[in-house]
């Protein structure tokens, strides 16, 4: 799958229109600074041995150097990608921990209000662009009420704790310093918030309709005639069957997270990848773009692999065929 | 002794098109170690009189009335904590289909637990699994370990059925309420679960009602039948005064219905043509 | 046209007040960016206009929806991006639509390899989030409107694929396919005369569906500057320009934000009316 990536990846940089030795260095830069680049970059090789070194770059881990920060791109994208990757799994989180419930409570209690309330935040979250939510929140909650900070990852004042996984909150913890760790979630909410809002409601819905399912089911009733309390049906009997469906789609959620981070970290100044990504996609910086799609479908190969092995391990009728 | 007592029941489901009367005014006993059948076509009722005496039909589109007594107290009357003591403890229930009554996530061990937890928390953790094992011999499972483990799509639907059985008879209920046990399964091994049934809880010396559809299938297995039709109570009486001298047109209707083997088809009845109702009902 | 009101299908679909209220937000919308040059109080201020002596002035009756930094009418300029919004969803959809329907025709009737092939590199698009996917083909493109176009009709191609992959499939099997099979009519006839139309149902609503998923992936491409470029008015530009400007001047990120939830809205119930209405499942 990562090689089929790289290869693409390789493929359509090299035939798109424009010299990137040109845009790098713009309009003004002579013949000779643009022919000393290209060489640079091994743009004047045959086709295979700008391959090969490509595919050496990715392997050992170097990417080659970004026209624009003018640094290595596997540096680049190691300072930005955490800070990505942190907001993402809140943003997962927060899904996850209200969607679910949600949809299981709209689920049990259908056409209640609490159903329809469900209904309602799914229909705004489908229909509004999380940058205009985050534009919205940042609104209400930095600005109008004034009780969550506008930008960035942590306050002026405020220092990273040293680098152990480049996740702040999970670095700020182990290292026991919790202030750090609590201006780190006052920054994280807005942004993780709007980034959550339209597949929480996707995962409530979807949640809602497989617990309907399930609810139906003759095992229901048979636990039922079994004492079982509602309680225990509702977090255990019914939750895994009807979760397990919906796991595979979460994950599907999660992934698509990573696109509309980029926008949403627009507008909160969030020190992520996005920026960077749109500066290489609009300056045609090719390193800095082979490395970020790699970087991203990575991410997805390991997304998919570990729902997989989630559901596998969940189901067992997944389970007992694969042996 | 009379264990469960139906007294008038009357049930009514109200939808977008009006009322349905599911049952109308229907009386029924089972007395200590009596085994009862219930015998009507599809849509007689015998299944929302099951559901009705552990209270699993509570949704706020039904209409009740009536009693149903069990040791003295009223079921209709319980709060549902106290029906939750009494579901799956002191009576309990097989269903129709077996495969689809079990939760394919969970184990067949852990669900025995779960029921068995539902209503004690101190039994012997080392000794459990041996219980178990014997309930599943009981009924005649050869290899009780491998099926403990085993998820329910795993087993066959007769050996779905025997662990149905067996988890039945976990907590030692009194009463056991079958719906149409064998209807789901293959013919050949209808007769088999029946009889295996028959024998545990007779050893056990616990009640039973059996539902059916087919009065050839209770002739070996009950001690009294009732016959529905309807909502209505029929006919009543000991299985030798019914299959010897039927009261009432319809049950001798279904009499003819019998088909020779023990087929699962329902027998088919001329229904719309004769009105059974008009005759009162038979007791023998 | 009389018949449709009098239908048993509209007296359905006006039963429901969302799919109306759908209905009410889309035709208006439509026939707003129509004639929005007789609507609007200000059509020049959708070019490269200014007005200085006007500019940062909040909501008012002359200017609804307030002015931006050199002068221009918010509420004329979002007019007129719901126009180019419009114009970038049926262009989109004029390009996908055929493209992934005749895929799907083809995998579903004839089966096979060339079945495994087209599904298999359907399902390969489809595993990846619209959003990036979008993203990654606008890697390799200028950022112009023509691009994000192209962009977007790539990656929406493949929902039509599999839609129509599964009802004919499904409608290969029924009786009037194969008795024209038996009469011996021709594969195209069969495919465009017989399983094409009764997939027509399906087709319109999730077309009127993704309209509005459409614009808003546009306007999340112009949002961060790989769209549609200034001075053309867009509402995703104007998001991102405005929000520069929080929270003083919240007008220029406020409406135009709240402009495209109203149309990705109407859309949605409109589309969910047509479901309930036809009654298929997309
Ligand atoms: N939950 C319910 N809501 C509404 N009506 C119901 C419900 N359950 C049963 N009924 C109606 O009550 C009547 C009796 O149904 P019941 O299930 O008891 O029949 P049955 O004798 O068990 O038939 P079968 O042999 O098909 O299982 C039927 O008319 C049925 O439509
Ligand atoms: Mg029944």
């Amino acid at each position: 799958m990562l090689i089929g990536v790289s290869i693409l990846i390789f493929i359509i940089a090299r035939i798109i229109p424009g010299d990137p030795a040109r845009m790098a260095l713009g309009p003004t830069a002579t013949q000779e600074m643009v022919e000393q680049y290209r060489d640079k970059l091994h743009l004047n090789d045959p086709i295979h041995v700008q391959y090969w070194f490509f595919i050496k770059g990715i392997t050992q881990g170097d990417l080659g150097e970004s026209v624009y920060t003018k640094r290595n791109v596997t540096t680049d994208v190691s300072t930005y990608f955490p800070a990505t990757l942190e907001l993402i799994i809140f943003a997962a989180l927060i899904m996850v921990c209200v969607g679910v419930p949600l949809g299981i409570l709209a689920g049990r209690y259908k056409d209640k209000s609490i159903d329809n309330i469900s209904r309602l935040i799914s229909l705004l979250g489908v229909v509004t662009p999380s940058f205009v939510w985050a534009v919205f929140l940042m609104i209400i909650f930095a600005f109008y009420l004034d009780i969550l900070p506008v930008a960035g990852r942590l306050s002026q004042d405020t220092v990273a704790p040293d680098k152990i996984t480049g996740l702040i909150i999970i670095d700020s913890i182990i290292r026991g310093q919790f202030d750090v760790t609590i201006d780190a979630l006052k920054h994280i909410i807005l942004p993780a918030l709007a980034l959550s809002l339209s597949a929480l409601g996707q995962a409530s819905r979807l949640t809602r309709s497989n617990i309907t399912e399930v609810y139906d089911k003759q095992y229901i009733e048979m636990a039922r005639a079994y004492g079982y309390n509602e309680f225990k049906i509702a977090t255990k009997y019914a939750l895994k069957p009807a979760m397990i469906p919906t796991l595979t789609i979460l994950g599907l959620d999660f992934a698509a997270m990573l696109g509309n981070a980029f926008l949403v970290e627009f507008v909160f100044a969030w020190p992520g990848i996005a920026k960077y990504g749109v500066q290489a996609i609009l300056y045609k910086d090719l390193n800095a773009i082979t490395a970020t799609t790699m970087i991203i479908a990575t991410f997805f190969v390991i997304t998919n692999l570990i729902v997989d092995l989630v559901v596998a391990y969940l189901n067992p009728k997944i389970r007992l065929s694969g042996k | 002794m009379t264990l469960l007592s139906i007294r008038n029941l009357e049930v009514q489901f109200k939808h977008y098109e009006g009322v349905t009367k599911a049952l109308k005014k229907i009386s029924l006993d089972i007395k200590e170690g009596e085994k009862v059948a219930l015998v009507g076509e599809s849509g007689s009722g015998k299944s929302v009189t099951a559901r009705m005496i552990l209270g699993l039909l509570s949704n706020s589109n039904i209409k009740k009335n009536g009693e149903i007594f069990f040791e003295n107290i009223d079921l209709l009357k319980e709060s549902s904590s106290q029906i939750k003591q009494i579901r799956g403890n002191e009576i309990s229930m097989i269903f129709q289909d077996p495969v689809s009554s079990l939760n394919p996530y969970f184990t067949v061990k852990k669900q025995m637990l779960q029921a068995l937890e539902n209503h004690t928390k101190d039994y012997d953790k080392n000794t459990i699994e041996k219980y178990f094992v014997n309930l599943l011999k009981d009924v005649k499972i050869e290899d009780p370990e491998r099926v403990l483990n085993s998820y329910a799509f795993q087993l066959s639907g007769g050996m779905a059925q025997r662990v149905m059985i067996s988890m039945a008879l976990i907590n030692n209920p009194k009463l056991i309420l079958a719906d149409e046990p064998t209807t789901a399964l293959d013919v050949t091994v209808q007769k088999n679960v029946l009889s295996i049934m028959k024998d545990v809880i007779s050893q056990k010396k616990m009640s039973m009602l059996l539902i059916s559809h087919n009065l050839g299938v209770v002739r070996e297995f009950a001690d009294k039948i009732y016959v529905i039709y309807q909502g209505r109570i029929l006919e009543e009486g000991s299985t030798e005064k019914i299959f010897n001298s039927p009261g009432h047109i319809y049950t001798q209707t279904l009499l003819q219905a019998i088909p020779k083997i023990n087929s699962s088809k329902l027998p088919s009845l001329d229904s719309e043509n004769l009105d059974y109702l008009s005759q009162p009902k038979f007791t023998h | 046209m009389m018949k449709i009101f009098k239908s048993r299908g509209w007296y359905k679909f006006s039963k429901n007040p969302l799919s109306v209220i759908g209905l009410l937000i889309v035709s208006i919308i439509v026939l707003m960016s129509i004639f929005a040059n007789y609507l609007t109080p200000f059509p020049e201020h959708a070019g490269p206009f200014v007005d200085i002596p006007n500019k940062i002035k909040p909501p008012s009756s002359t200017y609804f929806f307030g002015t931006d930094k050199i002068g221009r009418d918010t509420f004329s300029r979002i007019i007129f991006g719901y126009r180019t919004s419009l114009y970038l969803g049926v262009i989109v959809l004029c390009i996908a639509v055929p493209i992934g329907t005749s895929l799907g025709l083809i995998a579903g009737y004839f089966g096979g390899k060339i079945d495994a092939i087209i599904m298999r590199i359907t399902d390969i698009f489809l595993s990846i989030p619209p959003l990036v996917l979008a993203l990654s083909i606008m890697a390799f493109l200028k950022p112009t409107l023509t691009n994000a176009m192209i962009a977007v009709s790539m990656m929406w191609w493949p929902w039509y694929t599999r839609l129509i992959y599964n009802l004919t499939r499904s409608l290969k099997n029924e009786g009037f396919v194969i008795s024209s099979k038996i009469v011996g009519a021709s594969h195209f006839h069969i495919i465009f005369r017989e399983i094409l139309p009764n997939c027509s149902a399906s087709l319109i609503t999730k077309i009127t569906l993704d309209m509005g998923f459409v614009i808003l992936i546009g306007s999340s491409l112009s949002f961060l500057g790989l769209g549609v470029q200034p001075p053309t008015p867009d509402l995703g530009t104007m998001v991102s320009q405005g929000s520069k400007y929080l929270p003083d001047i919240w007008w220029l990120s406020v409406f135009p934000g709240l402009a495209i939830l109203v149309i990705v809205l109407g859309f949605n119930l409109l589309g969910d009316g047509l479901k309930d209405l036809f009654d298929v499942e997309i």
